[in-house]
């Protein structure tokens, strides 16, 4: 029976404060509520749908990211990672300084109505001396109005004190509502922040992604220029070698149609290492005349660049077939 | 490892890439080849009718395929192999050396000579040979070693042991001349004379197999057909129709002739079979058609007809009989000659007022003039390797014989000691 009671009081008290919610002027943290709820649950859907497209984006680049020494990578690497750090410090700051907000806002939302609170106590005291000195007056006037007045007063008093008293307890009572709230948000505001920053993470890995792949793109277009460069210059080298080579090539009669394919070896200083017949025309002499015009150069026009001599000039291939 | 595998992969990329590479080449030098023919050592100081090496050289720089180097400029003089400096031949720009021994021996009565064929480039040598004539055979032994050197470094056959025929004019006094047509090397020398005439011989044609020629002779006071076999110099005459008997020309079996003869009334072409003496009359056109010549397969002959108001050459296959024109630049193309390969036709061009052996490639209809630097020429006739063309043309008062390679390179003069010299014919390979 007790507990019944206490059940239905602790019911009509939630009652009681929801509707004094309901019934304050003062709807700001109605409002605030649901739209931080709605910015919650905006965020959580937003970041569950983008969930699904961020590991797409890993597939393709590291494909795409043509890399050339393994120096150049360290240092990319290792640059990317400090570049990656101070983002994340960044974010921290950031969730920081955001939290902090947060924290003073409601510090001073809650100093707020315990301002409103207490101002309405200190009227309800003023108001309750007035009433006593009035009172104390007409009871001098009149006794049996005053003892009249006196029940009526205790009994005003009373109801007064138990007003008071309910009101103590609403006010208890909201305020254990508003520490569930805070303790709500607080918790909610955890996972915000837990939400927020895997976001930041992932947006970190986008980032970190599309850097590097940034770094890739930089790379290989370097790199083109690089090969551009080097293939003009292979280029210079060839033409300058065929026609050495066209110098020295006394092509045999009736040699239209033939084909020979040379393959040439040379040393650094461009001289001949070796000749190999590598495709036969069929026809000896003309061979053997591709195969002179070769060795008929005295020295091959060749870079001084080591690299470049070692990768085209070493050994390539020389084809004669007269137009 | 994503990485590592990355990079080995660029690198694969990279060698492939790179193993392509191929470099083109597509023309040769304009030059010709250089080659040093050494003066061949005669240790024993022997007597020599002829100078063997210099006949070597000379026949090599007239085919023009050859730049030989002058004696003089030469560093050193090997006669073997071991003997020879590849480096100096090398800064001397030489491809090749001719080195060479001659001995003699009294008991023989012969001599023999060694030659050995160096590649300067690869240091090696490419042919050696022990030859042995006796005095009268030098020069041809000489023209037997120009043919092996020439073919070992070409790959096409020499033709300096071959023959012209051709026929010279001598005014003897003011109303008679001297015709006389004669056969020598195809250097011009050793020539002798198969027969003579006061009237005028034309159009020498060889047998394929190289013993006997063919000509049209006034000799019995008009035209007629002859063949003369040049050993032993008999001569048969093969036609003698009322009016033209002329331009004979050897199938390539030589089993029949093509002629020019009048007998119907007008030139036309008739072939002869020579076995059983049937004419086979090919061309009807009451245009002049003359200087027949056959394709190297023997199916089809070329020859020059005026049928379009001017001469031009036209191409007939003998059993169709149908003519097809074939030269359409210039007012004047005519007696032509089929390259040996068949590909191309030489004849006589008329442009600026002067007449030049042309030839047109007969798949392209490319058309150019291969005697920029002479007038007047005429005949021209292919040597049978199918690289040269000796035609005559007037240098000075009289005429002579040139030669002309057929891609318009080298040319050279024939020495001549006797008047005007026409009607020039390249014999086939002789043995």
């Amino acid at each position: 029976m007790n507990k019944r009671t206490a059940q239905k009081t602790k019911i009509e008290l939630l009652l009681n404060a929801i509707k004094s919610i309901y019934s304050t002027n003062d709807k700001r943290f109605l409002v605030a509520s649901l739209l931080l709820h709605i910015v919650l649950f905006s965020m959580l859907l937003l970041s569950w749908q983008s969930s699904e497209p961020v590991k797409l984006y890993s597939i393709p680049n590291s494909v795409q990211a043509r890399v050339i020494s393994l120096d150049e990578l360290q240092a990319l690497r290792s640059k990317r990672e400090a570049e990656q750090k101070k983002i994340v410090d960044q974010n921290k700051a950031l969730t920081k300084q955001k939290n902090d907000k947060l924290r003073k806002k409601e510090l001073k939302r809650k100093k707020e109505l315990k301002r409103k609170k207490d101002l309405k106590k200190k009227k309800a005291v003023a108001k309750k001396k007035k009433e006593a000195k009035r009172k104390a007056a007409e009871q001098n006037k009149i006794q049996i109005q005053k003892k009249e007045q006196e029940k009526k007063e205790r009994l005003k008093k009373e109801k007064k004190q138990k007003e008071v008293k309910q009101k103590e307890q609403d006010l208890l009572e909201k305020k254990n509502l508003e520490d569930e709230q805070v303790k709500r948000k607080v918790r909610e505001q955890r996972l915000l922040n837990k939400m927020l920053q895997a976001e930041a993470e992932r947006e970190q890995d986008l980032d970190r992604q599309l850097d590097a792949e940034r770094a890739a793109k930089a790379l290989s277009r370097q790199q083109e220029l690089a090969l551009a460069q080097e293939l003009s210059e292979t280029e210079r080298f060839l033409s300058l070698i065929r026609s050495r080579v066209v110098n020295q090539w006394h092509i045999p009669p009736k040699s239209t149609g033939l084909s020979v394919v040379l393959q040439i070896r040379l040393l650094p200083t461009g001289e001949l290492s070796s000749v190999r017949i590598i495709e036969r025309s069929g026809v000896k002499a003309f061979d053997q005349s591709a195969e002179n015009a070769a060795r008929g150069v005295r020295k091959y026009p060749v870079p001084e660049k080591r690299e470049l001599f070692e990768k085209q000039f070493r050994v390539f291939s020389m084809r004669f077939s007269p137009s | 490892m994503k990485l590592i595998i990355t990079f080995f992969s660029f690198l694969l990329y990279v060698q492939s890439a790179y193993a392509e590479l191929m470099i083109e080449i597509t023309e040769g030098s304009d030059s010709a080849l250089p080659i040093a023919v050494i003066p061949f050592a005669n240790k024993g100081g022997f007597a020599v009718p002829y100078d063997v090496s210099r006949i070597v050289a000379n026949d090599l720089q007239r085919s023009g395929d050859f730049d030989t180097l002058p004696a003089g400029k030469m560093l050193s003089l090997p006669e073997k192999f071991d003997q020879v400096h590849f480096r100096d031949w090398r800064m001397l720009g030489q491809n090749y050396v001719l080195i060479g021994q001659l001995k003699y021996s009294e008991y023989a009565k012969k001599y023999e000579i060694s030659y050995e064929l160096i590649d300067v480039l690869s240091q090696q040598r490419v042919l050696g040979e022990v030859l042995s004539a006796g005095p009268k055979g030098l020069r041809k032994l000489a023209h037997k070693i120009s043919d092996a050197v020439y073919e070992a470094i070409t790959g096409v056959r020499g033709v300096f042991s071959t023959k012209i025929a051709y026929v010279t004019l001598k005014q003897l006094t003011k109303h008679k001349q001297e015709y006389m047509l004669h056969v020598a090397d195809a250097d011009g020398k050793n020539d002798y004379v198969l027969f003579k005439s006061n009237e005028p011989m034309l159009s020498l044609s060889w047998s394929n197999d190289g013993q006997y020629l063919a000509y049209s002779s006034f000799h019995s006071g008009r035209p007629a057909i002859y063949i003369q076999h040049i050993r032993s110099g008999d001569q048969r005459k093969v036609t003698s129709f009322k009016g033209l008997n002329g331009a004979p020309m050897w199938s390539p079996d030589d089993s029949s002739l093509v002629m020019t003869l009048s007998k119907d009334g007008n030139a036309e072409i008739y072939t002869l079979d020579l076995s059983t003496n049937k004419l086979n009359r090919l061309t009807t056109h009451y245009g002049i058609d003359t200087e027949a010549s056959w394709s190297p397969d023997g199916k089809d002959v070329v020859f020059t007809s005026d049928r379009s108001g001017k001469p031009q050459v036209y191409r007939m296959n003998i059993k169709e009989k149908k003519p097809e024109r074939l030269t359409f630049v210039g007012n004047y193309n005519a007696r032509p000659r089929f390259s040996k390969d068949g590909e191309s036709l030489y004849y006589v061009h008329q442009s600026n007022g002067g007449f030049n052996i042309a030839a047109i490639n007969m798949k392209t209809e490319e058309q150019v003039i291969l005697t920029s630097k002479t007038s007047l020429d005429e005949s021209p006739s292919v040597s049978p390797n199918g690289r040269m063309i000796i035609y005559s043309t007037l240098r000075g008062e009289s005429s002579v014989l040139a030669v002309v390679s057929v891609d318009g390179g080298s040319k050279y003069f024939l020495p001549s000691n006797s008047g005007d010299v026409r009607e020039p014919a390249w014999s086939p390979f002789l043995n």
